[in-house]
């Protein structure tokens, strides 16, 4: 066991991690938004760290120290990591990218550590050279002292986006980063990314400038020392190795010998393997909830987005409450086919049978109401044509503000825009045992009848409106039929939430800041 | 690309001269209007501003810009092409700091010309040399017109460079770009500038330098790896050329490709026109396909949903009684809106979602209530029927039936006139408008 992680109690800090790796693993970054990309790579990197060394290495201490050889193309990360071990263990070429599985090399007395024990960032460990995605190839070899593991990552810029992954995942899993700069491009913007990385993360690092021209040796050499100091990277150790012919496909042993001499002093020192462990560990564990709040910061600003979003959602539904309401009360409702059949209802006084005894059952049919079926039919299509056109006027406006908003246009693509015919609620169900319980006379009076333009004049249709006996249990029905309406409406709309992938956003900012905050007290 | 719709003959987009192309894409875009949505059209507005600025600026003068990674060696292989040292070459990273341009030819970078090209491309007035003059150079009159643009590395950390990278690179009529056998497949020239460039394969060529660096039998290999990644970047025609500023190998066949574009004095209008053919196929991919005009069936259906919404099965009734309506036609809003909705959504379904909006918008259902209301209101049918010397020859309800189902066609006539003027009138129209924006943008392909 490192000493810092016997500084903390396991139980507690295992609970926090594995809490801080469900939220983190959860959250919902699916918004076609310019920052995806970066808030995908920071969830696989803490995932990565999380996996395949906080926790790796709090479950099964101790094994050998692993160096992570990484760079850009063409670094000429494999011809060092050949020349290290005075063999062609690993893949070169001048075809980029050169690297697709990478290559484990270490002494016999680790390689079961490797083979058996613990998975090496989600990798098949294999013994032959298959060069088969998804695989590491273990090579053992006595040229590698006992204590040290040495991985060829792939090109941290290839063009190749699995190999950047891949070296990014390798990476998190290191104890030491030893990172390969060539002469020509040691100033890159993507390199210098990972170095600060290494930094951020208090990472043990080592640079290796290569392919330096002699006469450009102590120029170029004291500019990137200059450039790693004012980086703050001043501690990390520059080994140089200049441009020759290659020998067998080697590096000049005398290029090799200093950063051999390196590997050499930290395998057979377990002060200074544990210290070297201890440290990366130790950077890693308190980085953790600096980077799960870079990433709550992304999660947020998607949050932000989707809640625009979902206000542009309620607002349109809400005008179509607005408006289902409006209408009820200003009679646009009894015009066309259901003012025919009220006024033929009428006509053949169905007004007196409000009189007569309420019996139970659906209104339109009753025996005694010549009419009162064709009314009730008139009625349900009138309500469900109404419905529907509110819901097709609320997609509308959605259609066209959610394409102006961040984000808004992967979520209209997203949709399935055909009208809707089916509503979610149902609405005829609805209204069937709705309109049964008022009967026709009050329910056409409910859903405006008089305030219907055509039947102002009428008095004695005003006669009943105005009688307050009526007057209580229509406003009883229609709130219960706006309540009922509103119903599909909401169902409409809490479908339209999902489909768009708004719904998966609620808290999830707060989920990942409250691991990183319970995390950092277990650590303090 | 072949458009399936019956429009009016074009010449054929070979022999079409650029600017008549340009004016057909204007053309396209301001018939379209606000169908397309601005995102769609930026690429487009801003190839015709580009060939605006750019063919009011000598568009004899040839730009060239070299563009490549820290280390790439451009300055090097800019200082072999012009056959001296003027771009400083220094081993310290990133050595070049600002564009600089260098002209040949008579009108040096004092004319008004090219000092408004320049200015246009954002090189400082004190990065501008003129080959003749500044470097006391026998004239290469091969080269007479070209301009060359020795462009800061784009993959420094010094990222404030790449704002006038991009400026240059935008504009310029040729892209030189400089890779080297290590860094070739980066991530960044691929993703960030390469693959932008899709479809401008004409105007941009990619030289692979220090090739003295590696052994002769590798060339081969890298060049034909090189070609795949640019394949996989939309550039699959881009020119590929090897070379070494060190040893000066390839440089005659460099020299010679950009001989070739400067004597030609056309490379401004190549460019434009790689562009623009880009830009156009874009477009012709994201307009859709034709919309079908409205059927006799979806005609009648929304005649008779009309008819329903207005309750014409009444109507009739009062007709047949009153043989002109008194009181007034209360047609049914919703009704009416769905009506309109099943008809028109569908139509306009092919095309793309911002247009599709444009053509559901078209039509306001409540004109069309409106419309149906007072077409209706002024029907006469008093006179409708069978004559007076038939009836007398028929029995009464013989005499009825003709009378009514002669009302329920008058009834339906109204409707379908209503509903002609309001709805497949404008539908019609804006259905034609496609095909018209469809063959200009062809035109302009």
């Amino acid at each position: 066991m490192t000493e810092s992680t016997s500084a903390v109690t396991p139980g507690p800090l295992l609970a926090a991690l594995a809490e801080l790796r469900a939220v983190v693993k959860a959250a919902p970054l699916r918004l076609g938004l310019p920052d995806a990309v970066l808030g995908v790579h920071v969830r696989e990197e803490l995932l990565a760290t999380l996996d395949d060394h906080v926790l790796a290495r709090l479950n099964k201490p101790g094994g050998p120290v692993l160096v992570v050889v990484a760079g850009p193309t063409g670094a000429g990360k494999s011809t060092l990591v050949n020349s290290l071990v005075r063999a062609s263990v690993s893949r070169t070429g001048v075809v980029r990218p050169t690297t697709r599985a990478p290559v484990l090399v270490c002494n016999p007395a680790d390689e079961g550590w490797y083979l058996e024990g613990r998975p090496l960032s989600g990798l098949r460990p294999v013994r032959d050279d298959g060069a088969e995605p998804g695989t590491v190839q273990i090579v053992s070899t006595a040229t590698v002292p006992a204590g040290v593991a040495i991985v060829d990552a792939p090109d941290v810029d290839s063009v190749a986006a699995d190999d950047r992954e891949l070296a990014t995942r390798l990476l998190a899993a290191a104890d030491v980063w030893l990172f390969v700069l060539t002469a020509n491009r040691y100033a890159d913007a993507v390199p210098w990314q990972h170095l600060l990385t290494a930094r951020d993360r208090g990472a043990v690092l080592v640079v290796v400038l290569d392919r330096v021209p002699p006469y450009a040796s102590a120029e170029v050499h004291a500019h990137l020392s200059e450039m790693l100091v004012y980086a703050g990277l001043g501690q990390a150790p520059v080994f140089t190795v200049s441009e020759t012919t290659l020998n067998d496909g080697l590096l000049d042993e005398f290029d090799v010998v200093t950063l051999r001499d390196w590997l050499q002093r930290v395998a057979v020192d377990p002060a200074i393997r544990d210290a070297i462990i201890a440290r990366t560990f130790s950077g890693s564990l308190q980085a953790l909830p600096g980077r799960a709040r870079a990433l709550a910061a992304v999660v947020a600003e998607h949050q932000g987005v989707a809640r625009v979003l979902g206000d542009d959602l309620v607002q349109a539904f809400a005008q179509a409450h607005h408006e289902l309401v409006t209408g009820l009360a200003s009679g646009t409702l009894v015009t066309g086919e259901l003012l025919r059949r009220w006024q033929d209802y009428v006509h053949a006084g169905g007004l007196d049978a409000l009189t007569a005894p309420v019996r139970k059952g659906l209104f339109r049919r009753r025996p005694n109401s010549p009419g009162a079926a064709d009314l009730g039919d008139a009625l349900e299509d009138a309500l469900a044509v109404y419905t529907g056109v509110l819901v097709n006027r609320a997609l509308a406006s959605l259609r066209d503000v959610w394409p102006t908003r961040a984000g808004g246009a992967d979520v209209v693509e997203a949709v399935d825009w055909t009208p809707r015919t089916n509503l979610a609620g149902g609405a005829v169900e609805v209204l069937r045992g709705w309109a049964g319980s008022g009967g026709p006379v009050l329910s056409l009076l409910a859903v405006g009848a008089a305030a219907s333009s055509a039947l102002v004049g009428d008095d004695s249709v005003r006669a009943v409106a105005e009688d307050g006996t009526f007057a209580r249990r229509v406003e009883v029905l229609r709130t219960e039929l706006v309540n009922r309406l509103d119903a599909v409406l909401v169902a409409e709309r809490d479908a339209l939430a999902v489909e768009a992938g708004l719904t998966a956003f609620a808290g999830a900012e707060l989920a990942v800041l409250r691991a990183a905050d319970a995390l950092e007290r277990v650590l303090s | 690309m072949t458009v399936p719709h019956p429009g009016p003959a074009w010449p054929t987009p070979q022999t079409a001269p650029l600017p008549d192309r340009l004016a057909a894409l204007q053309r396209a875009l301001a018939l379209a209007g606000e169908r397309f949505s601005d995102v769609e059209t930026a690429p487009a507005r801003a190839v015709i501003e580009r060939a605006r600025q750019r063919l009011g600026r000598s568009p004899l003068h040839t730009v060239v810009a070299l563009a490549g990674g820290t280390g790439s060696g451009k300055s090097s292989l800019f200082n072999a092409v012009v056959g001296t040292p003027l771009s400083p070459v220094g081993v310290r990273r990133p050595s070049t700091e600002e564009p600089i341009a260098c002209v040949w030819g008579a009108a040096g970078p004092e004319d008004a010309v090219v000092a408004s090209l320049l200015d246009w491309l954002g090189v400082p007035v004190r990065s501008r040399l003129s080959h003749r003059t500044s470097l006391d150079q026998r004239d290469d009159p091969e080269f007479d017109g070209l301009i060359l643009i020795d462009l800061p590395d784009h993959d420094t950390v010094r990222a404030e460079h790449l704002p006038g990278i991009g400026r240059v690179i935008d504009n310029a009529d040729l892209v030189l770009w400089v890779v080297d056998p290590q860094k070739y497949a980066d991530a960044a020239l691929h993703e960030r500038y390469l693959s932008r460039l899709a479809g401008r394969d004409a105007a941009l060529a990619v030289v692979m330098n220090q090739l003295d660096r590696i052994e002769a039998t590798t060339a081969a290999t890298l060049g034909a790896d090189l070609r795949r990644l640019l394949q996989e970047d939309g550039l699959g025609s881009a020119a590929v050329l090897a070379a070494s500023a060190a040893t000066g190998g390839g440089l005659p066949a460099l020299r010679n490709l950009l001989v070739d574009r400067v004597s030609q004095r056309q490379a401004a209008v190549l460019r434009l026109d790689a562009e623009l053919r880009s830009v156009v196929a874009d477009l012709r991919l994201s307009i859709g396909t034709t919309p079908q005009p409205v059927s006799n069936r979806e005609a009648s259906d929304l005649v008779a949903n009309l008819t329903y919404a207005a309750a014409g099965e009444e109507l009739v009734e009062r007709l047949l009684v009153e043989g002109r309506l008194h009181g007034p036609v209360v047609v049914s809003d919703n009704h009416v809106e769905r009506a309109v909705n099943d008809l028109v959504e569908p139509i306009f379904e092919p095309l793309p979602l911002h247009w599709r909006r444009f053509g559901e918008r078209l039509i306001d259902p409540r004109s069309v209530t409106a419309s149906v209301a007072s077409a209706l209101s002024t029907l006469d049918v008093s006179k409708v029927g069978p004559s007076g010397l038939r009836r007398a020859m028929m029995g009464r309800e013989k005499v009825e039936a003709l009378r009514r189902e002669a009302v329920q066609h008058a009834v339906t006539q109204m409707v379908a006139t209503a509903a002609g003027q309001t709805v497949l009138a404008p539908l019609a129209a804006e259905l034609a408008l496609w095909p018209t924006v469809s063959a200009a943008l062809a035109a302009s392909a």
